[in-house]
């Protein structure tokens, strides 16, 4: 008893420590301009006001008659669409190049890995130029696809997955070869449910990673009807500084959904993680 | 499993229809948001307009500016490109980019021009009237490179001092002269200083929005310069950059004009560029800014900040030398690929008419590129602030004002880079002689490094020096030579 | 057949990924700029040499004083470069030894560690003995000045040495373990003692490039606390919390009960504050009161939601959040320190010690010492409860139970099944882990750099890429960026085979 009071005090504490600076954000989305100027690290805001987000939406105007013509709901819309599609992409194609590197056998396997490895430790900046390069061959710029192809072929995604399909006890996709199964099906039906801890994740870490990109997607779109919300949120800054507490404001629009989409697929989360669990 | 991918698979698509179905075209779109009028956006024929993308920052008064372009150019439409220089980089390496580019500074143009991205103007400027004569004489330098001309300013500005009159009334104190010296600014300091913490308040003399932007106008109000006449060696650490650096260092330290780094940091909250010191200053928090009249487009943002408060002067002299700044303008640059060049060269004549001249002085952004606009405080007198005699410092800032010397063979970038951390270490306790002698070195190093890689600057070398390139040419007794 | 799983990835990888790579692996070896003026050529190793290179110091004489003699300033040049290259290789052969389990490779990694708290001890003392440095100044002289670099190694070596202690199986009696630490201690000695004439003689040719390596470096200081806490957070959120006693039977109509209770006391909280005219820690005890009644009636969800969240939040408003909190006058950081040294000056005050006061709290970002340690702080926040915490989680989940039950059985304390049962068994995961913290810090610090500092105060917190990002965009010099990008790549290249090396030691050992 005296046990779990302790470690249920200590991650109180800890989710605080944590937590305190995210309701921070939150809390300087509902101060004045004047009050975010003024600086100061207290969340609760000396005067508050609630009109930050329909400023932010455009509902009223910032100053003056001057609205913000942000197109929000696209945005939102379009980071979703791009992420999803990242992930389900970058999923399907790590797993499959996964399962090739941790259960087939053939020549040059792990010569093929050490590339796939190597190639993670060059720095990304340095390849821009040269990806830019080939979108513009392909005709990729300025649309959906020039953000969600170049992105699904993950050197990373393949690691982790590989690392993962390790853990598994081969005995099991044998048994499942005696039986005469196919390497597809095996993929599917043993494979994949034993490895869903690690899809799971690697899911999760892909589509934040693509929810929040924010260079890539800058250089290849100009029309901003393609903008996911991290490029959007640029036309925040106006050439003379930006509003901090319209930034806030959207920093916390964009958290929301994804704490949300958190909070729902936890379960799954959870659950995939037991299932991996009774099973290995 | 297999369903579930199914399943993310047919969401995907369906959002990837519904994005692509609600797709409207993007000329049409821009057209409507600049122009108010719905029905005038109308009767405009989209696909007939020649569109220009236009790379600049989304401040709200592009649009007015893009509209006003519309109106007297009909068929020409300017489309805002979003991004920064990165973008245009990666964009120009290969080959594709905006058509009109906004240049931010000199050094801006300078590596824009370098990277190859900018049109040479020189040959149409003087028919189409946006010549370097077109705009103040002090401004010609920042629009030429290498004796080209590749920009012309959407809005120029030179440093002046902006005070708070309100302040000064309140602590008692006179306000600055013009002819007044940085002495005595500092000296006035102490005693905003002094005052206000008797009155139990501490009011900041002078908000620091740009350290570098600072020095630099130091360095022009001391005579210095960055590079000598040939630019193979770094002037930096000539006694008047020392000056410049050491005055910045005595009003830091010695006089507490400028907040310290660890005061700035306590006082200045979050923004973007400058914002911290800006902030400071429309908070009534801090009694003069060094800035360009730019500034007043952000009074509607500070409803509590009176106007009739403010008042200007020119930035103080250093000895007994004419006050002195750097111009500086934010210019617009084309890109040498573009197909449209004929209707962007019309843009650049469009900065130079009075039409846009006078949005410029409505909006309070900076001077209009064109003299005759803003011959004295009377013509720039708007809603913002209805004082002319507020406004015209900011002309005599900008006629007294020069440009400040680059060199083609160093990096611009670089230079920048090294100045910036000279002056941070400044503001981090070390000694002003030190820091620029290594500055100078370290440009001096790289200027022969580059030299001796770079065959093409070594035939600008023979050019500027008129003598042939050798190894160790800074030896001998030569321009830029260690023995001078 | 291997074929067809790998052909969707693979063509993509070579399209995206490979490509580039290799055409930035050639770029390395050109003068390619983005200057239509400048042609390209091939230009060998000139980059590397300009990058990595020395170049003799203008003015200096040609003999320098080496014990006692004038030698020509060349060789001391060679013996320098020779140490660098016995450090090196001792750096190695330490780690083999380890992996070896040679035997005395223990008592070595005692002896080096020593030798690393003397040296840092020394760098430490050193600057701050001489008489002409005082104040802050003495501080920026200890981190800029030769001092750094033998604290570092000294920290490395400490390290290596404990590596060397935890053997279990290991011996103290001297053996061939003993050479490589040999090497390793008589290679820091000499660069200690040529520091002097190697330094007035020549100088880096690319001084920048040394100082952010240093940068970055300091920056991967985040990584193992980083790594340690989330394996701690996934150690605590791995099994639901037996809050069924709390809940007594788990009725709903008691959980319910609880979650009110608790969000009752919060609310109350939160008003006393009000009213009290402390709102802000109202609301912190308020959040406590809050995550407790979620954390009752979501168990574990509660909290691994929570601490994923700087993840989410990860970008431009996490940047501007902490500048904030640094923020050196009113940031709650300094707040704290402030009240807590405070507190100390007057306990010691009570016992006739005057410890002085405190001038403020450090200068955090606005100093050249401090901006990096704010950097790895933040960093810490950042990555505790992220990707890492989740990866364990999943590791965790998958671990055989009957094992840890089999060791409880046998009698086996909480530290004893870490240690031999669950530590073993995450390997793999660290190992993963590890690899990728480690690219990341070698590859990372640009972010920031770009939106918070600007890589300042004066370059100190500019990391190797944000380096390869101004040499691309501001400087336009393609050849040299890649260059500067496939040093750094040789560098985790060096460090992920070390690990590599090591994590096998680890499974082998299981």
């Amino acid at each position: 008893m005296g046990r779990l009071l302790l470690r249920f005090t200590v991650l109180c504490l800890l989710g605080l420590l944590v937590a305190a600076p995210f309701v921070w954000m939150v809390g300087a989305s509902f101060k004045t301009h004047a009050e975010v100027e003024r600086g100061g690290a207290h969340i609760v805001p000396e005067r508050l006001t609630l009109e930050n987000y329909p400023k932010l939406l455009g509902q009223i105007p910032v100053r003056g008659d001057e609205y913000l013509d942000l197109d929000f709901g696209r945005w939102y819309v379009n980071s979703f669409f791009i992420a999803l599609a990242t992930t389900l992409l970058t999923v399907l194609t790590s797993a499959m190049a996964a399962y090739a590197f941790s259960r087939l056998r053939w020549k040059g396997r792990d010569t093929v890995f050490l590339l796939y490895l190597a190639t993670m430790m060059v720095p990304g900046v340095v390849t821009m130029i040269p990806n830019f390069q080939i979108m513009v061959w392909f005709g990729f710029v300025n649309t959906y696809h020039g953000l969600i192809i170049p992105a699904a072929f993950s050197a990373f995604g393949t690691f982790l997955l590989r690392q993962f399909m390790l853990s598994i006890p081969p005995s099991l996709d044998e048994a499942a070869r005696i039986d005469g199964a196919s390497h597809w099906r095996i993929f599917w039906d043993v494979v994949m449910p034993l490895a869903r801890p690690g899809v799971i994740a690697l899911a999760i870490i892909t589509f934040l990673a693509a929810y929040q990109s924010f260079f890539w997607p800058l250089i290849m779109l100009n029309d901003s009807q393609y903008f996911p919300l991290s490029v959007g949120l640029l036309e925040l800054d106006t050439g003379y500084g930006v509003q901090a507490e319209l930034v806030m404001a959207a920093a916390t629009l964009t958290v929301i959904p994804l704490i949300v989409i958190f909070v729902i697929f936890q379960k799954f989360l959870v659950r995939g993680l037991q299932l991996g669990g009774v099973k290995g | 499993m297999q369903y579930i991918f199914l399943g993310i698979l047919v969401i995907c698509g369906l959002m990837w229809a519904a994005a692509q179905l609600t797709l409207e075209d993007p000329v049409r779109r821009a057209v409507e948001r600049q122009i108010d009028d719905a029905d005038r956006a109308e009767a405009i024929d989209v696909d007939a307009l020649t569109v220009l993308t236009w790379s600049t920052d989304p401040n709200p008064a592009r649009r007015v500016q893009s509209e006003v372009f519309l109106e007297h150019y009909p068929g020409l439409a300017v489309v805002r490109d979003p991004g920064d220089m990165t973008k245009l980089i990666v964009r120009a390496a290969t080959g594709t980019g905006p058509d009109i580019i906004d240049t931010w500074s000199a050094a801006h143009m300078a590596t824009l021009v370098e990277a190859g991205i900018l049109l040479d103007l020189t040959p149409y400027a003087e028919q189409m009237g946006i010549g370097p004569d077109a705009t103040y004489p002090a401004m010609a330098d920042g629009l030429m490179y290498e004796g080209r001309q590749y920009r012309f300013p959407c809005n120029v500005w030179a440093s002046t001092v902006i005070y708070n009159k309100r302040l000064f009334d309140e602590l008692n104190l006179p306000y600055p002269q013009p002819e007044w010296t940085y002495e005595q600014l500092g000296e006035l300091a102490v005693q905003i200083r002094e005052r206000s913490a008797a009155q139990g308040r501490r009011i900041i003399p002078v908000a620091n929005w740009e350290n570098t932007i600072f020095f630099e106008d130091l360095l022009a109000g001391h005579g210095a310069t960055l590079f000598d006449a040939d630019g193979l060696r770094s002037t930096l650490d000539h006694p008047e950059a020392i000056a410049a650096l050491q005055t910045y260092q005595r009003l830091m330290f010695h006089h507490r004009a400028l907040p310290p780094p660890a005061e700035m940091a306590s006082l200045a909250s979050q923004g973007g560029w400058g914002a911290g010191g800006l902030n400071l200053f429309f908070s009534e928090r801090a009694a003069m800014i060094f800035i360009g009249r730019w500034v007043t487009v952000m009074l509607p943002d500070h409803p509590d900040l009176d106007p009739a408060n403010l008042a200007t002067v020119t930035v103080p002299r250093a000895g007994n030398r004419p006050p002195q700044v750097v111009g500086r303008a934010r210019g617009a640059a084309i890109n040498a690929a573009s197909p449209n060049r004929e209707a962007a060269l019309a843009f650049l004549q469009y900065l130079a008419s009075e039409e846009y001249g006078q949005l410029i002085v409505n909006d309070g952004d900076g001077l209009p590129p064109n003299p005759n606009l803003a011959r004295d405080g009377d013509d720039l007198t708007n809603t913002l602030v209805p004082e002319a005699g507020f406004h015209d410092a900011f002309i005599t800032a900008l006629e007294t004002s020069r440009s400040l010397d680059l060199s083609p063979f160093i990096e611009i970038g670089t230079t920048e880079r090294i100045l910036r951390d000279a002056v941070e270490y400044v503001e981090n306790g070390r000694d002003p002689e030190t820091v620029l002698h290594a500055a100078a070195d370290e440009i001096n190093q790289r200027i022969r490094q580059n030299l001796r890689r770079r065959p093409d600057l070594q035939r600008k070398f023979e050019q500027v020096t008129g003598q042939p390139y050798t190894e160790r040419w800074w030896t001998s007794d030569r321009p830029g030579s260690v023995v001078q | 057949m291997a074929l067809a799983f790998l052909m969707p990835n693979l063509i993509g990888f070579l399209l995206f990924t490979c490509f580039p790579v290799l055409l930035s692996l050639w770029m390395a070896f050109t003068n390619w700029s983005l200057r239509p003026i400048q042609r390209t050529e091939f230009v060998g190793l000139r980059n590397f040499t300009d990058l990595l290179g020395v170049r003799t110091v203008e003015g200096a004489p040609a003999g320098v004083g080496l014990a006692g003699f004038v030698v020509p300033r060349s060789v001391v040049l060679t013996l320098y470069l020779l140490a660098v290259a016995v450090l090196l290789a001792a750096v190695v052969g330490l780690f083999w030894a380890n992996v070896k389990l040679w035997r005395g490779s223990r008592s070595g990694g005692v002896i080096v560690a020593l030798l690393g708290v003397v040296m840092a001890v020394l760098a430490v003392a050193l600057p701050a003995a001489s008489p002409d440095d005082q104040g802050p100044a003495m501080l920026v002289r200890f981190w800029f000045g030769p001092g750094q670099g033998v604290f570092f190694s000294g920290l490395v070596l400490l390290l290596a040495g404990l590596i060397g202690m935890n053997r279990e199986d290991g011996t103290w009696r001297p053996g061939l373990g003993m050479a490589p630490a040999g090497l390793l201690a008589a290679a820091m000695a000499t660069l200690w003692w040529l520091h002097d004439p190697m330094w007035t003689a020549y100088t880096p040719r690319d001084e920048r490039f040394w100082h952010y390596f240093y940068n970055t470096l300091f920056l991967m200081l985040s990584i193992p606390v980083a790594i340690a806490g989330s394996l701690g957070l996934a150690l605590l959120l791995n099994q639901q919390l037996p809050l069924g006693a709390w809940r007594s039977r788990r009725t709903a109509m008691v959980r319910v009960t609880g979650v009110t209770l608790c969000l009752l006391l919060a609310v109350l909280t939160f008003g006393i504050g009000l009213w009290q005219g402390w709102p802000n820690v109202g609301l912190l005890a308020a959040l406590v009161w809050a995550i407790a009644s979620l954390g009752i009636a979501f168990n574990i969800v509660t909290f691994r939601t929570i601490f994923y969240l700087p993840t989410f939040t990860a970008g431009v408003a996490v940047f501007i959040l902490w500048k904030e909190l640094y923020n050196t006058e009113h940031g709650p950081i300094n707040a704290l320190i402030v009240a807590a040294v405070d507190g100390l000056a007057y306990l010691a005050g009570q016992v006739g010690v005057d410890m002085g006061g405190l001038d403020g709290g450090p200068q955090w970002l606005a100093h050249t010492a401090w901006a990096r340690p704010a950097m790895v702080i933040m960093g810490v926040w950042i990555a505790i409860g992220g990707t890492t915490m989740l990866l364990y989680l999943a590791a965790l989940a998958n671990m055989p139970k009957e094992l840890l039950d089999a060791a409880a059985v046998d009698g086996a304390g909480p530290w004893q099944r870490f240690r031999h049962i669950t530590w073993p068994q995450l390997a793999p995961t660290t190992f993963f882990v590890s690899v990728i913290a480690i690219i990341g810090g070698f590859q990372g610090g640009f972010e920031q750099a770009r939106v918070m500092t600007e890589g300042g105060p004066a370059g100190s917190t500019t990391t190797l890429s944000y380096y390869i990002f101004q040499m691309l965009f501001t400087d336009l010099n393609l050849g040299y960026a890649a260059a500067v990008s496939w040093v750094l790549f040789v560098m985790i290249f060096i460090a992920t085979a070390i690990n590599w090396t090591f994590g096998k030691g680890v499974e082998v050992e299981a």
